[in-house]
């Protein structure tokens, strides 16, 4: 599969038509800086748990507690999700995608279960043991569920 | 290629199968690279790329099977499809085949054909979307050794408040190939024994392994050598050509990674027994900010590399028999000498969609005089061993 390039004398310039293109296209988005705006709850027995911000972290890494509980996502470019990303996780979407290519592709372990709307979390950790979720700080939340993180 | 395109099909269609009865115990999933690549230098190829643009080395498409038995058991299986230049230790396409058993939540087990996971990214190191280079810091990337084992390899995960750890252990065999320098050779490896310790404190990530293995070459032309010179009575220069010993690796890297920046940095040493075989001790820093879906980065790399001692036990300048000996027993050490290169990198990726990116890096190679260096030249006498990389990537994940 080779082709031959007498047309083309400089592979640079290519690339710096590219790196300008991608340079155009970068200012075209904007971060997310607002303050947090999510709580996390889970279905668990244990009233009082407290779960630390790492904690939270690495349950929707693939660590150690993440299959001792069950996470939980928003799917991706829902505003509730970025701001997970942004505060809980600290890690861009893009990162996170090629975080979950790494450990699905090395069978390590397998990314949250998704659903495109909080209703439909509310109504899964509700009927799951263990799961995990986070969800809007002025979310109404039943008495069988536990707040870990505020 | 007919028979890879055709068990590409034939995949495919038994996956179309799969889907056909579709629930949610089989997963079908996989990975694609486009890599258009060009090197600067005339009659010289750098990884498989010359002064054309060319496609082959680096594009390929990864297929994945998941079969989740029950709540304990899995099996997976992954085979890879590339162009005709397989540089890999067996030519299957066959990367990974095994059965996961997870007793407990923190322990995991897999059974099978694995692929190694000697550094950092070896075990991932075809599925381009997963980092943010098209290839590879090659210092640590194309070293000599092999892709995949049959095995077994444990996992255990464990965590605190402020950290999440785990440590990972493998115990194998190896049959395949090897490249060293100029040199391809046959491998078996047994007792191949790994330990890898992972760390997570917030957004930083620690690695630290080690691997040994009792390897043994295969290789006609060595042992041939060894034998002769065994008869003519050179036994230490016989020695020096051994074909079995024992092998080491070393690794210790760290990532930093938050929303703006990212850094990078993986240092590993190789050791054997064979002197024909060289040590190293190779590196490479990155750093890279993000704007963004934009990814930019910048790597340097290099390796110091350890030759074997040749013995100068045959004389030379008696006759020409002896000299030839003398010279073939050189050149044997002279083809496996050390890959020493010296990089730098500097790249963007852009993450066009969840599961698809768009990558671009240069790269400046410098080698040292008189070695390899990754290079291999047709016309060796007028190449100055620089030369700049250019590579335009496509990764997908679906």
């Amino acid at each position: 599969m080779k082709v031959t390039t007498n047309h083309l004398k400089n592979p640079a310039t290519v690339l710096i038509l590219l790196l300008i293109t991608m340079l155009y296209t970068t200012f075209a988005y904007s971060e997310n800086t607002t303050p947090s705006n999510i709580i996390v709850v889970a279905n668990i027995a244990d009233k009082n748990k407290v779960l630390t911000k790492q904690q939270i972290r690495h349950i929707y890494m693939g660590g150690a507690l993440s299959r001792q509980f069950k996470p939980v996502n928003l799917q991706v470019g829902n505003p509730i999700r970025v701001d997970f990303n942004t505060h809980i996780v600290g890690l861009t979407e893009s990162r996170i995608q090629a975080y979950w290519a790494q450990m699905k592709f090395t069978g390590r372990s397998k990314p949250p279960i998704e659903f495109s709307n909080i209703d439909a979390v509310m109504s899964y950790i509700l009927a799951e043991e263990n799961a995990i979720a986070y969800v809007p700080a002025d979310t109404k939340i039943p008495a069988s569920l536990t707040v870990v993180k505020k | 290629m007919k028979s890879k395109i055709a068990l590409f099909l034939s995949f495919f269609c038994a996956c179309g199968q799969f889907n056909a009865h579709a629930n949610d115990a089989i997963e079908f999933s996989g990975y694609a690279r486009i890599i258009a690549g060009y090197f600067d230098q005339e009659n010289v190829e750098y990884d498989g790329y010359d002064n054309s643009i060319n496609f082959s080395p680096d594009s390929l498409i990864g297929l994945q099977l998941d079969y989740e038995l029950n709540e304990y058991f899995a099996l997976t299986g992954q085979v890879k499809l590339t162009d005709s230049r397989v540089s890999e230790d067996d030519s299957s396409g066959l990367e990974w085949l095994y059965l996961t058993y997870q007793p407990t939540d923190n322990i995991q087990m897999k059974l099978g054909k694995l692929r190694t996971p000697f550094f950092a990214m070896s075990d991932f190191s075809d599925v381009g979307f997963a980092y943010p280079w098209i290839n590879l810091p090659q210092q640590v990337y194309n070293t000599y050794l092999f892709d995949t084992f049959n095995g077994i390899d444990v996992i255990y995960k464990f965590s605190g408040k402020n950290f999440d750890a785990s440590i990972e252990s493998y115990y194998g065999y190896k049959n395949g190939v090897t490249e060293v320098g100029n040199i391809k050779s046959g491998l078996e490896v047994d007792n191949l024994v790994g330990v890898i310790g992972k760390l997570n404190v917030s957004n930083l990530e620690f690695r630290a392994a080690k691997y040994s293995g009792d390897a043994s070459l295969d290789f006609s032309d060595l042992k041939e050598m060894e034998f002769q010179l065994r008869e003519l009575g050179f036994t230490q220069s016989a020695d020096t050509l051994s074909t079995k010993g024992q092998a080491e690796a070393e690794q210790l890297s760290i990532l930093f990674d938050n929303l703006n920046y990212f850094f990078r940095a993986e240092w590993i040493r190789i050791t054997t027994d064979f002197e024909v075989i060289p040590s190293a001790d190779n590196y490479y820093l990155t750093g890279g900010f993000n704007l963004g879906a934009i990814t930019y980065h910048l790597t340097y790399g290099n390796s110091d590399v350890t030759s074997g001692s040749t013995i100068n036990e045959i004389p030379t300048g008696v006759s020409d028999d002896l000299d030839k000996l003398n010279n073939a027993y050189q050149e044997i050490f002279r083809s496996s000498t050390p890959d020493e290169l010296e990089s730098w990198t500097l790249g963007v990726r852009w993450d066009v969609r969840t599961n698809i990116a768009l990558k671009a890096e240069v790269s400046t190679l410098k080698g040292n005089d008189g070695v390899n260096s990754f290079f291999s030249s047709s016309d060796s006498q007028n190449f100055d061993k620089k030369g700049n990389l250019y590579l335009l990537g496509l990764e997908w994940v679906f």
